[in-house]
């Protein structure tokens, strides 16, 4: 198991550690679910020990007539400073199941110009889902609702709606429609999943567009030495995601790409010892 | 150096909102909702 299936399986395994959950179709309601983790990880799961970061967001969101978000926008921050992408590809666990999906031998969509823009959908995603709907039902209603969670995030179908379904008969009874969409959604990005890398990191995930926006001056990850690199971008073509360059937008600092520099231009290390290209 | 500057700056942002965050309500952002089956997260709401 290479160095980042390891940091994957184990932060999956330590952000769901109440296993006893899944028995009792019952979740965690412990004090230390007041803290975030920061990978897409249902707090609904019976397993979940700490919060969502994003069904947070949109729960903080929900309140703001009394108070702001401060707390979870500062969270979103501080994870985003510190790691940017390098999330996406060590510590979210849907990008796991993405990744083993991926493995499994079939043919490949490779990555162009088209997906590239496809890849500006989960900015899109994150106002419409994350910020404006929320609001706009708060507005409108007086109660908001976490669309985003409610309507396309599969990791909540996957983690929390099938196993409290299956072991919660009072939850049984009152499946509808939504659960119905939610198993269609959930089955959708599954079955993507075989044929393309990470559909969902790419193309709709809004804590993804979220840490973007931070790759560039995130602390850790992977770093490009610029007296080694004769820009060759050997590392871009390698690449299974929409990247231009290292560390942009798109680039999940996961260090795939490190072992195809035939310079060994491309390390980890704590950014801002070695210059970037 | 003006990266490291920028991401030091963003650093001290994010601690004093969590700070201010949680001397305004504690942990409430995540706490309220977290400690009870969302059904609409769920998709049975």
């Amino acid at each position: 198991m290479g160095k980042r299936r390891y940091f994957q399986v184990v932060s999956a395994l330590l952000y769901n550690a109440n296993l006893v959950g899944f028995l009792r179709g019952t979740i965690y309601t412990g004090r230390l679910k007041g803290l975030c983790v920061p990978g897409l990880n249902c707090h609904s799961c019976p397993g979940a020990v700490a919060a969502c970061p994003l069904g947070s967001f949109q729960t903080a969101l929900g309140d703001i007539r009394n108070k702001l978000p401060l707390y979870i926008t500062g969270v979103l921050l501080l994870f985003g400073i510190l790691l940017g992408r390098a999330i996406c590809a060590f510590l979210c666990p849907f990008g796991l199941v993405q990744d083993m999906l991926n493995k499994i031998p079939s043919p490949k969509l490779r990555k162009n110009i088209f997906t590239r823009w496809l890849s500006l959908c989960k900015y899109t995603v994150f106002l419409i889902f994350v910020v404006y709907l929320p609001l706009h039902f708060l507005w409108i209603n007086g109660v908001s609702t976490p669309a985003f969670c409610k309507y396309l995030c599969p990791m909540g179908t996957l983690q929390a709606g099938i196993p409290l379904v299956l072991a919660n008969a009072s939850l049984r009874a009152i499946t509808g429609a939504l659960f119905r969409w939610r198993l269609v959604w959930l089955a959708v990005i599954l079955l993507t999943s075989v044929f393309v890398f990470r559909p969902f990191c790419r193309f709709l995930c809004p804590l993804g567009a979220i840490y973007s926006l931070f790759n560039k001056y995130a602390l850790f990850g992977i770093s490009v030495n610029k007296h080694r690199c004769v820009r060759c971008s050997a590392c871009v073509k390698s690449c299974k995601l929409d990247v231009y360059q290292i560390n942009d937008r798109e680039c999940i600092r996961c260090g795939d790409c490190s072992p195809v520099c035939a310079h060994k231009a491309i390390v980890y290390k704590r950014k801002g010892q070695e210059n970037e290209k | 150096m003006q990266k490291k500057i920028i991401s030091y700056a963003f650093i001290v942002l994010a601690v004093f909102l969590i700070v201010i965050g949680i001397i305004q309500s504690g942990f409430l952002d995540t706490f309220r909702r977290a400690v009870v089956i969302c059904l609409e997260c769920v998709g049975i709401g």
